[in-house]
């Protein structure tokens, strides 16, 4: 504990550094920026943000990433509150409660609880994941090829089975991604792959292409479609936001704790994140809660418990990206991104040689938080202007954002096919509802999956039993099983 | 969407998965009994492809036999709410918006990044909708100096600056920019 804490000192004083104190606003402006535009949603925003962290350092660039996530879980909640425009899809229960407390004339305090839950949520899921990850990542440290292959394996049945929507349509985009990621040369053999004798598929097709593409240009075109069709706007007046007391607080402090205690573990949980915990927290209270009957209504409850457990999913979420390697949702997939973009593989090696690293990410995580709380205090009236802006227009950055992220990476305009294809395929995913982030993650871990499976069975001469003969792998791989199998058996039940 | 279009790239996926598998059997390497190749991992994933696209083609008949339009079931409560109210579709600006992206990376190379960055986000405005000139105009010439600047000036991202004429335009914009 003591070096824990150690550790975590030295992460918020090289959080608190001028540089990355700067990195870390900047951070929390567009992270908020991003979460207001109906038409950015947050993962599409961290993706956006990815390419510019190449010129900076590691630290920075997971500080900059960081505050995007745990901010982009907060600033949709304005939105969806004045004007019933739910920033992403997370915030959609709070159109529920919180739009209603807004109607009921209470829109300031109808904000005031959002803020609260989200610091309340946030802090509790940040110290919770300072506490259980590093013996998570020396758990993590026992593990061999096996149980990294059965981990990747349960991540990755994860994503398809509670990312929502058909399990058939996820299991083929998952698929495409494990596909992507074997064109190329094959690090072993050195054979050609999928390459049809271009010397750009030869070198293997970056995963950055296929995230900017599919998410950035691919959701541009999906917008283009219905025309740029951005609902108008209500008058305001005076925008404030309200803290409720400490009396009507204490009234609602067992939401507080189940919701950010679901977020933790939703978050933790690969595949699943901030809108899942919204949505099961609304619902867990709709369904248990002391006041269910009065869910819907405008009350405390309905705002606590979605922005809570959005909240406090970042943190969860954080800790099998750092502890394993495996990230727990859209936004911590671009995180680890972005290790790798700069020659890091997250997992428990990183605890023992950069521990100043992760303990940056822990203080940015808390600092965020803080900070998240001023702005939206404070500035959001001002935020909340970029919602006068025309939608073309700033769709027309994001287009220009794609491109020159594509070009930053290796200063070639070849890469910006890539990123063309996989927006156009990006739009067809969107057009037949095939959800994209189990192609990105599919096309990110594939080559990991493929490493851990080929020398696991290398190692054991060819014996498939060895995933089942060692009690984690065994574990994790009833586990993936148990994911898949479920919504099946939930639907035969229905 | 009707089931047959529904099936449509379950099968377009099932054919391209079924090409790319007979491709796995022509990878050259040095192959070794009992140890596993480049293949095998391609090999497994296209299967379980070909096998997922073939249950999503039978889902969709099935789905098609049964009496009234059958939605997929989903997994979040609330889901159709995260949607926004659905438009009518409109191709056109589709196929417009993938021709401006396609034609980029070309202009890019011959007109250089300010006035490829000018034109696409002006044409882009003007095809999502944005009938003010002046305003697209201005905002075209805003984005392409801004992120010039900031991209070549500051983060030194290599952008290109074209051929010919347009290559001389654009250091001079560069050189009144305070550029080298």
């Amino acid at each position: 504990m003591p070096d824990m804490l150690a550790h975590l000192g030295q992460g918020f004083l090289t959080v608190l550094q001028p540089v990355n104190l700067l990195v870390l606003t900047i951070g929390l402006v567009l992270g908020l920026l991003v979460a207001v535009l109906p038409g950015l949603t947050l993962v599409m925003g961290v993706v956006l943000a990815l390419p510019f962290t190449y010129k900076l350092g590691i630290t920075p660039a997971l500080i900059l990433l960081t505050a995007m996530y745990v901010t982009g879980t907060y600033g949709g909640a304005f939105t969806a509150i004045l004007f019933r425009i739910p920033g992403e899809p997370i915030d959609v229960p709070l159109l529920w409660d919180g739009y209603e407390m807004a109607r009921n004339g209470e829109p300031a305090k109808a904000l005031g609880w959002t803020l609260l839950a989200a610091l309340a949520g946030g802090l509790v899921a940040a110290i919770v994941t300072v506490v259980l990850s590093e013996p998570v990542a020396r758990l993590a440290l026992r593990f061999s090829t096996p149980e990294y292959f059965a981990l990747v394996l349960f991540g990755l049945a994860s994503v398809v089975c509670l990312g929502g929507g058909s399990l058939i349509n996820a299991c083929v985009s998952l698929l495409i991604g494990l596909l992507i990621a074997a064109v190329g040369v094959d690090g072993t053999y050195g054979t050609d792959r999928f390459s049809f004798g271009f010397d750009t598929l030869r070198d293997g097709i970056e995963y950055l292409g296929v995230m900017v593409g599919a998410y950035g240009l691919g959701e541009v075109l999906s917008r283009l479609e219905r025309g740029f069709t951005t609902p108008a706007l209500a008058k305001l007046g005076r925008i404030e936001t309200k803290l409720p007391t400490a009396s009507e607080i204490g009234a609602v402090k067992g939401t507080f704790a189940r919701s950010s205690l679901l977020g933790i573990i939703v978050g933790i949980v690969p595949g699943a994140g901030a809108t899942i915990a919204s949505f099961l927290s609304y619902g867990f209270e709709a369904q248990y809660g002391r006041r269910r009957q009065d869910m819907g209504r405008g009350i405390p409850e309905g705002i606590v418990a979605p922005q809570a457990a959005a909240t406090a999913s970042v943190s969860g979420a954080i800790i099998p990206l750092l502890t394993l390697g495996i990230p727990g949702s859209g936004a911590t997939a671009i995180m680890l991104a972005a290790f790798m973009l700069h020659g890091v593989q997250p997992g428990p090696q990183v605890f023992v040689s950069q521990p100043e690293l992760i303990y940056a990410i822990f203080a940015a995580v808390f600092l965020s938080l803080i900070g998240m709380v001023l702005i939206g205090y404070f500035a959001i009236k001002a935020l909340i202007k970029v919602l006068d802006l025309r939608e073309a227009a700033v769709s027309a950055f994001v287009v220009m954002f794609c491109f020159i992220g594509a070009l930053a990476q290796r200063n070639n305009v070849g890469d910006l096919w890539t990123i063309v294809a996989f927006g156009g395929l990006g739009y067809l995913f969107d057009k037949f509802q095939f959800p994209i982030a189990p192609m990105v993650l599919g096309a990110i871990l594939g080559p990991l999956a493929e490493s851990y499976f080929l020398t696991t069975m290398i190692g054991a001469q060819n014996d498939w039993t060895i995933f089942f003969s060692r009690p984690v792998s065994l574990a994790l791989i009833v586990l993936s099983a148990v994911t898949i199998a479920f919504p099946f058996l939930r639907r035969w039940r229905q | 969407m009707r089931a047959t279009g529904r099936s449509v790239p379950f099968a377009v996926l099932f054919c391209a998965a079924l090409y790319l598998f007979t491709l796995t059997r022509q990878f050259e390497f040095p192959r070794a009994p009992g140890r596993l190749g480049p293949d095998v991992w391609p090999q497994a994933i296209l299967v379980l492809l070909m096998l997922a696209c073939a249950i999503g083609i039978g889902r969709n008949l099935l789905a098609r036999r049964r009496v009234g339009p059958q939605e997929e079931h989903s997994m979040l409560p609330g889901d159709t709410l995260a949607r926004e109210p659905a438009a009518a579709s409109r191709y056109e600006l589709v196929a417009a918006g993938l021709l401006l992206f396609l034609g980029y990376p070309v202009a890019l190379e011959y007109l250089g990044f300010l006035l490829a960055t000018f034109l696409l986000m002006a044409l882009f405005m003007l095809v999502g909708g944005w009938r003010n000139l002046l305003g697209v105009a201005a905002v075209s010439a805003i984005g392409a100096l801004g992120l010039f600047y900031v991209f070549r000036g500051l983060v030194y991202v290599s952008l290109p600056l074209g051929t010919g004429p347009f290559r001389s335009a654009t250091l001079w914009v560069a050189s009144l920019l305070g550029m080298r």
